[in-house]
């Protein structure tokens, strides 16, 4: 135990790297839902085949075998492109790789988590904004994006702290967050039990953060609509 | 991507003895894990305040820690423990990769299926449970032949959801050198070094496995939703409806 308490603050300050990983690979994923979803609702008629498909495909992947499949894929990528073009092939950097891989993944659980609030939305709204001459865009960015994000807002606050927890998965391919850091420190003071103890603090302590937050955003927003 | 592997003989029997392994490990998780979670439940439900909240508490620890970091903490940190490295409960469970698995799966598992099974007990209806009572069933009788079997039948969906969560996480087992589906794929990459051909094929067999249980929950749940009663005009008798 001794040994591990010097390394405490470099273990906690993972948790920086934790939260930013999780908050960009959120963003990516609910603007790909929010775009799947309006472009679901617009009836263009490639857009149902191509989302349900998207939708079954990346809910069935494990988000692991994602991360690798974009690590490796990317990296091969970048070696044949670097060898066709003759430049130095740069290192792919873990945070974007499991941005993408993440987001994408994500963007499947939340394409149903919009389109479940979009049906939730009373149609009339949509029929008085245009009544009331709104263009169809307006339509769009002043009605429907701010009543389904609004709806949206269990399903999303879960989905994030899901998210906080897959975040761990990108330690396997190098990102220095709380689990690869604990690692680290797990291997060179060779006390893993209360290294991954630390971690396991670490999460809990985000778990019940996140909670409490999402507890009082639905409480505001529920008063909000009662008004 | 080189075709000549991906259509050879050998990374497919290989591939596909990765997938007994994450078949094996999500059946043994999820049994362990719906037993442990419905006692939970039960507790959860029926026991004393102090009881309850115990069982709050496991739940709450469970589902905030990531799976990965309670793989790493029961393999790397707990053999650290003396006494876990003696007897029985080190030659079943920590000695080994998959033993270990076994036991973080499970642990995990209990903790969201006993608030599926929760919310299903919540969710039967009260008169159900006083019929039970009104013909004389012990209160312990009530709970093992009406409750229960009631609340699993509401909650059947969610635990296909769970089963379905377990399948994609088991691949998490590859890490700590387990050959399940994503570690025999990447045991084959490393010998052909071509990482992305076998995590493709595994892809595929993930995509299939996940459609097949996902039509057998939603054949289960209609198979085993009960008959209309003849006076409820068609609406089902077991709506979900709230009794606390």
């Amino acid at each position: 135990m001794h040994a591990t308490l010097p390394f405490l603050p470099y273990i906690v300050g993972g948790l920086a790297v934790t939260i930013l990983a999780s908050l960009v690979t959120f963003a990516c994923a609910v603007a790909i839902g929010l775009a799947a979803t309006l472009w679901m609702t617009t009836g263009h008629p490639a857009a149902g085949p191509i989302v349900r498909a998207y939708v079954a495909i990346f809910r069935s992947l494990p988000e692991l075998l994602c991360i690798f499949l974009v690590y490796y894929g990317c990296e091969i990528a970048l070696q044949k492109a670097a060898v066709s073009f003759g430049f130095r092939p740069i290192p792919i950097s873990p945070f974007l790789a499991v941005t993408v891989a993440i987001g994408v993944q994500f963007g499947a659980y939340s394409v149903q988590i919009f389109s479940d609030a979009h049906r939730s939305i009373n149609p009339g709204l949509f029929e008085a904004a245009h009544a009331l001459g709104l263009s169809p865009r307006k339509v769009t960015t002043r009605v429907a994006i701010p009543l389904i994000l609004q709806a949206a807002i269990p399903g999303l606050s879960n989905l994030f702290s899901v998210m906080l927890k897959v975040s761990a998965l990108a330690s396997v391919i190098g990102l220095e967050e709380v689990t690869r850091r604990a690692k680290i420190v797990a291997g060179s003071t060779r006390e893993p039990f209360a290294a991954y103890a630390v971690a396991v603090v670490c999460f809990l302590v985000i778990a019940a953060a996140a909670a409490l937050l999402q507890a009082r955003l639905e409480r505001s927003f529920r008063s909000t609509r009662e008004a | 991507m080189s075709e000549s592997l991906f259509f050879s003989t050998t990374l497919w029997f290989s591939i596909l003895r990765g997938l007994q392994i994450t078949i094996l490990l999500t059946v043994l998780s999820m049994a362990f894990g719906l037993i442990l979670g419905t006692a939970l439940a039960l507790v959860r439900v029926y026991g004393s305040a102090l009881a309850s909240s115990v069982a709050a508490t496991y739940i709450f620890v469970f589902r905030g820690i990531p799976l990965l970091i309670l793989l790493y903490f029961l393999y790397y940190g707990a053999p650290q423990i003396s006494f876990l490295r003696t007897g029985l409960l080190w030659d079943v469970l920590f000695s080994s990769a998959f033993g270990t698995c076994i036991l973080a799966f499970s642990l995990n598992n209990a903790a969201y299926l006993a608030e599926a099974v929760r919310g299903g007990i919540l969710t039967v209806k009260k008169g159900q449970i006083e019929a039970g009572f009104a013909i004389g069933l012990t209160t312990r009788k009530v709970i093992s032949r009406i409750t229960l079997p009631i609340a699993m039948r509401n909650c059947l969906s969610q635990i296909g959801n769970e089963t379905i969560f377990t399948i994609k996480a088991s691949s998490i087992a590859s890490i700590v050198t387990v050959r399940d589906l994503l570690g025999q794929a990447q045991y084959v990459g490393n010998i052909y070094y071509d990482n992305i051909t076998p995590l493709l094929a595994a892809a595929i067999l993930y995509l299939v496995l996940v459609q097949i249980v996902e039509r057998l929950i939603r054949w289960a749940d209609r198979a085993l939703k009960p008959a209309p009663l003849a006076g409820a005009k068609g609406k089902r008798p077991n709506q979900l409806q709230v009794v606390s």
